[in-house]
């Protein structure tokens, strides 16, 4: 079964000077070396916890313990170093000139795996993964599309296995689209029984769900507004896993640019997301403001959406000036506070309940060559705050090479576990761009990291990472490859 | 003696500058043929008397050079070497006094000894008689009844008097370059647009020809260095190529309609209803440069560049104005209001670059060493993780590697040590950031205590906003996970 995307994916890519008249593919390589160190639960025997300094309890070597009514106290130990390095190839194709005017194939995959000690680095699992392989029909107001596909939507993107159809009404500047067919998993390109969605041994459906949905869209104008449903059936017993609606609009008015959207959970008969923004365009300055709620989302074969989530109201403000040709400022904020949690626990103190941030940063272009940014940034809310500075130098001797210089630091405590750390870092990235069809680039960093704790069980993380990655484009008509990375540039 | 050889000396090196002096006015004038009539006034008192061919069809225009030797022998006056032109005649005049006799005397029988009376063309008003001259463009004008200077007169006022450029061979290629500059071509709208519309000679609502005014100084080639669809355009295609016509040299004006607020957003549209303003200077490939996705029809419209077209508007790929330094956060609301907006530009790898990130890359979204910073960003899901990360996949099994996963009974390790009431007041916490504890957490974690079978302490974990009915309509299996088979009709 795991076999099949492997042998859809080479059979696109074999075949495709037989199939089609012309095709464009694109290969990426890259890797990355890093290790980290985790915790390790542990216990000692009651007996032997001393007191600490601080009058808290303590192995005789320092570090804090939790003791209950039992025999046992427990604590976490430093654990072991777990070292990763992870390597992919991931290759995308089109493909058109099947002899039937408006039909192309489109398929991105790739490989995957992790040459470190341990297999530690998340998502190296399945090795070859299917993203998306796809034959798709563009003909006047038609256009169809079967086979492995991603929707992206206000209700989150989501892969399947299945049909797309969309039909536009150029008169009535309406959009229709319909869909349906065999769900991946959220934000993954297996399916959602599959054992590497599932690590802690959740409660997981047997059967992959059946996704339908329609989205109506008008477009009049300087207004677009798209209405989507939405729902997910479990075919084992044709009960819901999600049902839910969103409605999205953007409007220009005049110089000022408004999006919002907002989503409904209708099997759990909640408002989901939401959010409005404002932006005002000039050439030397742009001004955002906007509003937003953000409440988690969860499927119905999970039990956390029982567990009423709370959602949290945010206002959030940007802006960006261009004092001089070369020079832009930017900043940004936002405050935000949840929602009533209606929880009532008179022993314990209440945790924070809202926070805010804020990022101030600027760029400087000088001389078409060079680039300089700086951004400051501090946050403060429930679990964690932060405080941050980054910094970074750019140069561009020609359009093909570049070279930058970057390093930062960070503050950040917790607010649940002691655990604070301290974070500083300097690295180097280069990139050349060799041909529209060839980019290589390496990335090496020096990290500085240390997690401070006021018993014996600090520990640092500090460490050299290490990337790198090639980028390959041919085909019929190879004659650009995609955006290269992008990069604040004079407008 | 000194002082007489000195003026001496003088005299003679005045001799000689005057002699040089006067003897290249001599070749200059005989060099450029102009006779000197003035001279001769009292020698030709008729002007038939040298061009007889004027009034006589079959006699020359020129005298015979052997009757100015009469007197020129050299011995009477000096001798001079001149000799009747020969060759394509100069200018681009298409004026013969033979035709210009008879289409004046056709029109007005009165005008019959006009031929005869030299000096009403050739000589200014007020002059003597023999003060004559090429023909003299204000009279001209003046008879034919046009008041605009010469270069001001109404488009096909130029084609009665000359011939198109491509059909004057006498002119060399200097001559064309120093022709003079109308004063229309200096009006502001001149190069966008304003040329085009004099340049039209439409016949009902088709365009059949170019205006005399144009053909009289350019050929073909000048359109061509600019408009790419110059052999489409039946305006330029009515002019011949000729290769001494000078090419454009400046810069292509951008057209204000380009500088407006909702041009990006509109030209699309405008394109739609008809791409020949934008065929003007732009080809396929330019349009290209941005569109690297599906090609729209517009685009599939214009002219593909090559040999025989000019280059056209050359456009650098930038992001547009909206793409300001937070963009990448809160692109999201954008695109699924305005899907088509971002397949302009972008193809679909670009998006599953991120929201289907490979193991092996390098995070082009969160910033350098997100791994230490992301408890701030994720505790307050800043952005929602989910979009590009699934849950299990990424959080679970990266903290489940560290070692940060509930691995026994809940409240025995000891992880959320800084808040020591954490496990009797971890409601609030658990209602705002339910993704945070699903990232480490099980859902049997939770029904140990809030089950309602399987020895749970029963604690109800339904908050505010909870729907049990509906939950329970959809998907009652969610129910049944910690009520069994009896499901309580209400919360």
């Amino acid at each position: 079964m795991r076999r099949s995307p492997i042998l859809i994916f080479a059979l696109v890519l074999l075949s495709d000077g037989a199939l089609a008249q012309s095709y464009r593919a694109r290969i990426d390589a890259r890797g990355q070396s890093a290790w980290f160190r985790g915790l390790t639960a542990d216990s000692i025997l009651a007996s032997e916890v001393v007191t600490g300094a601080n009058g808290g309890f303590e192995t005789p070597d320092g570090r804090g313990v939790r003791c209950g009514a039992g025999d046992y106290c427990y604590f976490f130990n430093t654990g072991p170093a777990l070292r990763a390095f992870p390597v992919a190839t991931s290759a995308s194709v089109t493909m058109w000139g099947f002899g039937v005017e408006g039909l192309s194939f489109r398929a991105s995959g790739r490989v995957v795996t992790d040459l470190g000690s341990e297999d530690v680095w998340p998502g190296t699992e399945p090795s070859a993964q299917l993203i998306e392989g796809l034959f798709e029909y563009q003909r006047s107001a038609i256009t169809a599309r079967v086979g492995r596909q991603l929707l992206s939507s206000r209700l989150e993107a989501i892969g399947f296995d299945g049909g797309w159809l969309k039909y536009r009404l150029n008169r009535a500047s309406l959009e229709l689209t319909g869909y349906g067919g065999w769900g991946l998993g959220e934000a993954a390109v297996v399916a959602p029984q599959s054992p590497v969605l599932n690590p802690l041994d959740e409660f997981r459906p047997r059967d992959r769900q059946i996704v339908a949905g329609a989205e109506a869209a008008w477009l009049y104008r300087d207004v677009d507004v798209r209405a989507e449903y939405r729902r997910e059936i479990d075919p084992e017993d044709d009960y819901f896993v999600s049902e839910r609606a969103a409605l999205s609009m953007a409007a220009n008015v005049r110089i000022i640019r408004l999006n919002a959207g907002l989503d409904y959970n209708i099997a759990e008969g909640r408002l989901g997301n939401a959010d409005v923004t404002a932006t005002y365009l000039r050439s030397r300055f742009s001004l955002a403001a906007g509003a937003r709620r953000y409440r988690p989302y969860f499927s119905l074969w999970t039990l956390w959406g029982a567990f009423s989530p709370v959602p949290y109201n945010a206002v959030n403000v940007s802006a960006q000036i261009r004092p001089t040709k070369w020079l832009t400022v930017n900043g940004r904020g936002e405050t935000y506070k949840y929602q009533d949690a209606e929880v009532s626990t008179a022993l314990v103190p209440q945790l924070e309940d809202g926070g805010w941030r804020t990022r101030l940063g600027a760029t400087a272009n000088l001389r078409s060559r060079w680039t300089l940014d700086g951004s400051y940034g501090i946050e403060h809310g429930p679990g964690a705050a932060a405080r941050s500075f980054d910094a970074s130098v750019s140069f561009s001797p020609s359009g093909k090479i570049v070279l930058d210089a970057y390093a930062g630091a960070l503050s950040r405590p917790l607010e649940l576990r002691y655990y604070d750390a301290t974070s500083r870092w300097i690295g180097g990235r280069a990139q050349w761009q060799r041909s529209d069809q060839l980019r290589l680039w390496s990335d090496v960093a020096i990290v500085s990291d240390d997690r401070d704790r006021p018993d014996g069980n600090a520990t640092s993380l500090s460490q050299v990472r290490a990337r790198a990655g090639v980028s390959v484009t041919f085909g019929s008509g190879a004659d650009r490859t995609p955006l290269p990375p992008a990069r604040p540039t004079l407008r | 003696m000194k002082s007489t050889a000195r003026i001496g000396g003088l005299l003679l090196v005045a001799l000689l500058a005057f002699g040089v002096v006067f003897a290249t006015a001599q070749v200059g004038q005989q060099g450029r043929g102009l006779f000197p009539h003035e001279k001769h006034s009292n020698v030709f008192p008729l002007c038939s008397t040298c061009h007889a061919g004027v009034t006589e069809p079959g006699q020359s225009i020129w005298p015979d050079p052997v009757r100015c030797q009469s007197c020129h022998d050299g011995v009477i006056k000096p001798k001079v070497t001149w000799q009747p032109r020969t060759g394509p005649r100069p200018g681009n005049r298409r004026f013969t006094h033979q035709a210009h006799d008879v289409a004046a005397t056709r029109r007005n029988i009165a005008d019959s000894a006009l031929i005869r009376n030299c000096s009403a063309c050739h000589v200014q008003g007020g002059a003597q008689r023999m003060a004559v001259r090429n023909a003299v463009v204000t009279q001209c004008l003046g008879c034919h009844g046009l008041k605009a200077p010469h270069f001001d007169v109404p488009s096909q006022a130029c084609g009665q008097c000359h011939v198109r450029l491509t059909e004057a061979p006498g002119l060399t290629r200097e001559q064309i370059a120093r022709f003079p500059r109308p004063s229309s071509h200096d009006d502001p709208g001149f190069k966008l647009g304003g040329h085009g519309k004099l340049a039209r000679v439409v016949s009902g609502s088709r365009e059949v020809g170019v205006a005399a005014s144009c053909a009289t100084c350019h050929a073909r080639n000048l359109c061509l260095s600019c408009h790419v669809n110059a052999t489409e355009s039946p305006v330029i295609s009515a002019l011949a190529l000729d290769d001494r016509s000078p090419v454009f040299a400046g810069t292509q004006p951008i057209p204000a309609s380009h500088a407006s607020a909702g041009f990006l957003r509109h030209h699309g549209r405008d394109a739609e209803r008809g791409t020949a303003s934008c065929a003007t200077c732009h080809a396929r490939e330019s349009c290209m440069t941005c569109h690297v996705g599906s090609t729209p029809r517009a685009i599939a419209a214009l002219p593909a560049a090559g040999p025989g077209r000019a280059r056209g508007a050359q456009l650098t790929r930038s992001p547009p104005r909206t793409h300001t330094f937070d963009f990448r956060e809160r692109h999201g609301a954008e695109a699924n209001a305005r899907p088509r907006s971002c397949e302009t530009c972008h193809t679909r790898p670009a998006c599953l670059e991120c929201h289907r990130p490979d193991a092996g890359r390098q995070s082009g979204y969160h910033p350098q060493n997100f791994v230490t910073r992301h408890p701030s960003a994720a505790y307050s899901r800043e952005a929602n993780c989910s979009d590009c990360h699934n849950r299990a996949q990424f959080c679970q099994s990266c903290h489940q590697q560290s070692g940060l996963v509930a691995a026994g009974r809940i409240g025995t390790a000891g992880y959320h040590d800084a808040f020591r009431g954490f496990t009797l007041g971890h409601g609030q916490a658990a209602r705002q950031n339910l993704e945070s504890c699903a990232s480490c957490h099980a859902e049997r974690d939770c029904t140990a205590c809030h089950s309602a079978v399987g020895g749970g302490f029963r604690f109800n974990p339904h908050g505010p906003g909870f729907n049990a009915a509906r939950m329970k309509s959809k998907n009652p299996s969610l129910c049944i996970a910690c009520h069994g088979r009896t499901i309580p009709d209400s919360r």
